[in-house]
């Protein structure tokens, strides 16, 4: 990983792009998370990505990992897009999923299973926001502990901290029937 | 019973907390990514964008450029440079001692001066005192080898042989206080500045031949036996 980001320093467009190809996931579903809709997604991703390009030359390993890097880009960029204020209107859970919540031909079961997940989704939004990211790593992304302590730049007994209080949270403002 | 309550509690915690962890791995399927075409599309502009804005590496010379070894000169020169200081702070050391009144660096001489005779006391004050008084007759026969006559080197002069007198005073009255005769080094001293004053008279102006002759009558005063 550290030759693939040297490449990329040095001008190897390649290597960029292997870059880019391992960590869009992440960073598409940091922000989707966040903004809620594909559009603006896609719009903050591809600025994420641009200002990664043109700022790559200053990265330095400094116990944060390229993705925590790109994470921190999109995270300022989400900010940013909430403070201009042309976005205060409210996502609904039911668009970030890809699957329509009702209809005939959905599956009764399938029905159900998005309820909950929207309900999971909304309370996941409740959490703080260093909480709420440790979720999203961790559960929403696969990401071990120890990629998790490297992308936000924390030890690896500070997440498991985070994530048991996170847990505990979402526990608590979930309904008790669910599972 | 308490235990039992507390184990029961911990089973619900544990069991609870991982309702949820398993309901978020779950979620993890069901949340959208970039779709097919925008990840297609954004990677070519920027795969696009960086190879336009990358700054291409210069080719390299055809042939290998020629390593300087660095001249003698260049080897030696902060030793060169530390030598010339040297020499030239020397330099500066013996023209500031042999300076004359009206110099530049005659002040700094008179400095040195004073600040030696401020540390010494009793026999090596007086020595120290008829060395400068040596040194003024010196600065005076110096002035006083000009031909051409010169009213602000007669002043010079005038300043210098009061000096003079003033240094000699001290260092013979100092010797008188401790008992000393005229044999010792206060004698000798005596002897060597009268034959120095002597033989200034005919170079000097008439206020200046005054002084020194009334400076000789004082240095024979002291020659006297038993005086």
């Amino acid at each position: 990983m550290r030759e693939l980001v040297l490449r990329a320093k040095t001008g190897d467009t390649e290597a960029f792009g292997v870059l880019y190809d391992r960590y869009l996931e992440l960073v598409y579903r940091y922000i989707y998370f966040r903004v809620g809709t594909h559009a603006q997604t896609e719009d903050l991703t591809s600025e994420t990505f641009l200002r990664a390009l043109r700022s790559i030359s200053d990265f330095t390993w400094q116990g944060r990992d390229f993705g925590a890097w790109l994470v921190t880009i999109a995270r300022n960029l989400v900010a940013d897009h909430f403070k201009s204020g042309r976005n205060r209107l409210e996502v609904t859970t039911a668009e970030v999923f890809d699957r329509p919540l009702d209809g005939p031909h959905i599956p009764e079961n399938a029905v159900v299973t998005n309820m909950v997940n929207e309900r999971v989704m909304q309370a996941i939004k409740q959490l703080g926001p260093e909480q709420q990211a440790c979720v999203i790593f961790r559960f929403l992304h696969g990401m071990s502990l120890a990629e998790t302590a490297v992308a936000m730049g924390k030890k690896s007994g500070a997440i498991k901290a985070l994530q048991f209080r996170a847990i505990k949270a979402l526990a608590r403002s979930l309904p008790k029937d669910l599972g | 019973m308490s235990c039992w309550r507390a184990s029961r509690r911990l089973r619900g915690r544990t069991t609870r907390g991982g309702q949820v962890v398993a309901r978020l791995s779950e979620l993890s399927g069901f949340l959208s990514g970039p779709s097919p075409e925008f990840r297609a599309g954004l990677r070519e502009e920027l795969l696009r964008t960086h190879a336009a804005e990358r700054v291409p590496a210069s080719e390299p010379p055809a042939e290998r450029p020629q390593v300087r070894r660095r001249s003698l000169f260049a080897r030696f020169r902060p030793a060169l440079v530390f030598g010339v200081l040297l020499i030239g702070m020397y330099g500066t050391g013996i023209r500031t001692y042999h300076s004359v009144p009206g110099e530049p660096l005659y002040p700094l001489k008179r400095a040195a001066e004073s600040t030696l005779l401020s540390m010494a006391s009793g026999e090596e004050r007086a020595q120290r005192e008829m060395g400068a008084a040596r040194l003024r007759a010196a600065e005076t026969a110096s002035l006083a080898a000009y031909s051409t006559p010169d009213p602000s080197r007669d002043e010079l002069i005038e300043r210098t042989l009061e000096d003079m007198e003033s240094k000699t005073r001290a260092a013979l009255g100092r010797v008188e206080r401790h008992g000393q005769d005229a044999s010792t080094e206060a004698g000798r001293f005596a002897r060597e500045q009268r034959d120095a004053v002597e033989s200034l008279l005919p170079k000097l102006d008439a206020a200046n031949r005054k002084k020194a002759n009334k400076y000789l009558k004082y240095i024979d005063m002291f020659m006297v036996p038993g005086r």
